[in-house]
């Protein structure tokens, strides 16, 4: 019943398939969530009233809507904004030349950075948000203890620069992940590739270039890949420091997709708001995992 | 004067000290093999003359200028790793020419040198290959026309040959000969494979923790050793060494237990020696009158047809015996060992060769 060249796998079908069952329950679950997801994302379902009884199906009214009002474009740019700084330059950036500088360096040293980059790894997003919003506030540390005793005025950091301290705090959160993954990968690479370029005549910058970045290269795309999916979709850091504000400066696509399907209610509005998001992601995959395969080729 | 000297080079790494003081003069032209067992600092050496490791004190002078702190490149060294390490993301004529791109050699220089490098190491069809798609040998050619194509003064290996079959690994060592008296590089060489330092040295450093034991031409090297260590690691198998525990009259008797007698000699040299050594090739089963003598028993006899190679043991002293004939002996057979007092190397207590 089951068609492979196993025979270890033929013998014993009947177990495997009781022992899958589990895993083919949540296949299911997953496509019918999906598939519901689609269908709603056609009508003009909502969250209360006669429309969450009766919803009509509306055709592409919804999608058209996408491109038609400023909202989600805004929010797709504030997500690539935030997407960009937060995972791209700064966890993968940060997390790469941290890896590549530590390697070398001084054990004592080596173990403060990684515990504080695991610190912010493993602190929940919501005491993370906390800590921040505490940091930047106007009564916080950074006002009581730097700026002020510098006899600079009182900054509302939180209404003033809510991008930069979102990505900021994004970075402190996430770099771990990127720094490990980097480091794991450096020592993959033989030293003595790294000395022949030495004695070749490379300095430090050239060696990164020309040898290490090629070397790493695949593990460099698959890391941008997850980064970016994980950041794309990312909402409770956000939602517990800014939630989307002031104005509508971090409200990136999650949190307009929230907002969207459960404060104002529009249920089919929300779901092809999350199609789109995933067809962005997939469309961000899809470019990885080429580049990626080139390195290997 | 020497091309390159060091001079009290000594390394430590943290608390360890690998190499205590050594001191070592290398003359321009010359094929410099290092040799020594595996730990004794061969590529510690190697790596600070190369500029890869610190030298914690003592000065490296080439063409008598202090080098210590200077780059590699500004040493004129260049270096063959023994994973050849070569860089993988790129073609074979990348992997050479990268030194000089970083040089800013314009495109067409780099060209033509890294053409001249192929053609003299017969690389020219393969400049558009990868690393991976070669074979090892090539990949060692490859890793060597890296290591020429900037023309250094001095170049490095080491190990090279140690991750080549028996078969590639012969003929390598010729092309590595061949190529060296075409070209003339003065080169230093590791290795732990005594026919490799036997046939391509001008000169061998025999090495021992840290320490440069002799140095010397091969010949010299294998026909008068300066020290227990040097006699023991040359030369396969390797040289008997009986260390003297006392001497009685005309015997003596080794710490493991035989008892030589040298009866016959009139010399008094014998009596003075803390060690004896002699080669396995030397020692003859029968033995005549006036040479030393000793009995042993046969333990196991090895058959390499055109030569035997005869193991014996006399109370737990272990004595190998080589014969270019078939031995005449069997296994636990009680027999007669002698050698010359000509062909033996003596040592005193303190290590050093009685003339
Ligand atoms: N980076 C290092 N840190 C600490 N000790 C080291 C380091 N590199 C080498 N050593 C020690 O220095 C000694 C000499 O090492 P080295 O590699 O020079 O030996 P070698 O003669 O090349 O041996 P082999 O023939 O096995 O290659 C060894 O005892 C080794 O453990
Ligand atoms: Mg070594």
């Amino acid at each position: 019943m089951i068609a492979t060249s196993h025979v270890w796998l033929r013998r014993s079908a009947a177990p495997l398939v009781v022992g899958a069952l589990p895993a083919i329950l949540f296949i299911m679950l997953f496509g019918v969530y999906a598939g519901w997801t689609i269908a709603v994302s056609f009508t003009d379902l909502a969250l209360l009233g006669r429309k969450a009884i009766e919803p009509s199906f509306v055709g592409f009214d919804n999608y058209v809507r996408l491109v038609a009002r400023d909202g989600f474009l805004g929010a797709v740019w504030t997500t690539t904004v935030f997407t960009f700084f937060s995972a791209i330059v700064g966890q993968c950036g940060i997390g790469f030349l941290l890896a590549v500088i530590l390697k070398g360096g001084k054990k004592r040293l080596r173990g403060i950075v990684e515990f504080s980059l695991l610190f912010g790894w493993l602190a929940p997003d919501v005491v993370a948000a906390f800590m921040w919003s505490a940091l930047a506030s106007p009564d916080g540390l950074l006002n009581t203890v730097i700026l002020r005793p510098l006899g600079f005025e009182r900054v509302h950091l939180l209404n003033l620069y809510a991008m930069e301290l979102v990505v900021i705090s994004n970075i402190w959160k996430g770099t771990a992940w990127s720094y490990l993954l980097f480091s794991a990968a450096l020592d993959t690479v033989s030293r003595e590739v790294v000395e022949a370029a030495y004695v070749d005549g490379a300095n430090a910058w050239q060696r990164l270039r020309y040898v290490l970045v090629p070397l790493l290269r695949p593990q460099i795309a698959t890391n941008l890949l997850l980064v970016t999916i994980w950041t794309y979709a990312f909402f409770s850091l956000i939602w517990a420091l800014t939630g989307g504000g002031p104005g509508r400066d971090t409200e990136v696509l999650s949190i307009y997709m929230y907002k969207q399907a459960f404060e104002v209610g529009k249920l089919g509005y929300g779901s092809a708001i999350a199609i789109a998001m995933m067809l962005i992601v997939a469309g961000l995959s899809v470019l990885y995992v080429r580049q990626g395969k080139d390195a290997l080729r | 004067m020497a091309l390159l000297q060091a001079r009290h080079f000594c390394k430590d790494f943290g608390a360890v000290n690998v190499i205590p003081d050594l001191s070592i003069d290398i003359q321009e032209g010359d094929f410099t093999v290092l040799v020594g067992p595996s730990g004794c600092g061969k590529s510690t050496l190697l790596r600070m003359i190369a500029g890869l490791e610190d030298i914690t004190r003592g000065e490296l002078l080439i063409d008598g200028r202090l080098a210590n702190d200077l780059h590699p490149r500004e040493r004129g060294i260049s270096m063959v790793f023994q994973s050849y390490a070569l860089y993988p993301h790129m073609s074979v004529s990348e992997n050479i020419g990268f030194g000089l791109k970083l040089e800013g050699c314009s495109k067409a220089e780099i060209k033509q040198r890294v053409g001249d490098v192929a053609d003299a190491l017969q690389l020219g069809e393969l400049l558009h290959r990868r690393p991976a798609q070669l074979s090892g040998g090539q990949r060692q050619r490859v890793a060597i026309g890296r290591a020429i194509v900037r023309k250094p003064r001095i170049i490095l290996f080491d190990e090279p040959l140690s991750n080549l079959d028996a078969k590639l690994r012969v003929e390598m060592r010729m092309e590595l000969m061949k190529f060296h008296s075409n070209h003339g590089i003065t080169t230093i060489y590791v290795t732990h494979d005594q026919v490799e330092a036997m046939t391509m040295a001008s000169r061998i450093a025999v090495m021992e923790k840290g320490q440069i034991r002799q140095f010397d031409t091969p010949k010299k090297l294998f026909d008068a050793p300066t020290d227990p260590f040097v006699a023991g690691f040359i030369g396969s198998p390797q040289m008997n060494l009986f260390e003297v525990s006392k001497v009685d009259g005309k015997t003596l008797v080794t710490k493991e237990g035989a008892t030589i007698s040298f009866a016959g000699l009139s010399s008094d040299r014998i009596g003075h020696a803390a060690t004896i050594g002699v080669r396995p090739e030397h020692v003859s089963i029968g033995g005549k009158e006036g040479e030393l003598a000793f009995m042993a028993r046969v333990d196991l006899i090895e058959n390499l047809g055109d030569e035997s190679i005869v193991h014996l043991v006399s109370g737990t002293q272990k004595i190998t015996a080589r014969a270019f004939y078939g031995a005449e002996c069997r296994v636990d057979q009680e027999v007669r060992l002698g050698f010359r007092e000509a062909n033996t190397h003596m040592f005193d207590q303190a290590g050093q060769r009685l003339a």
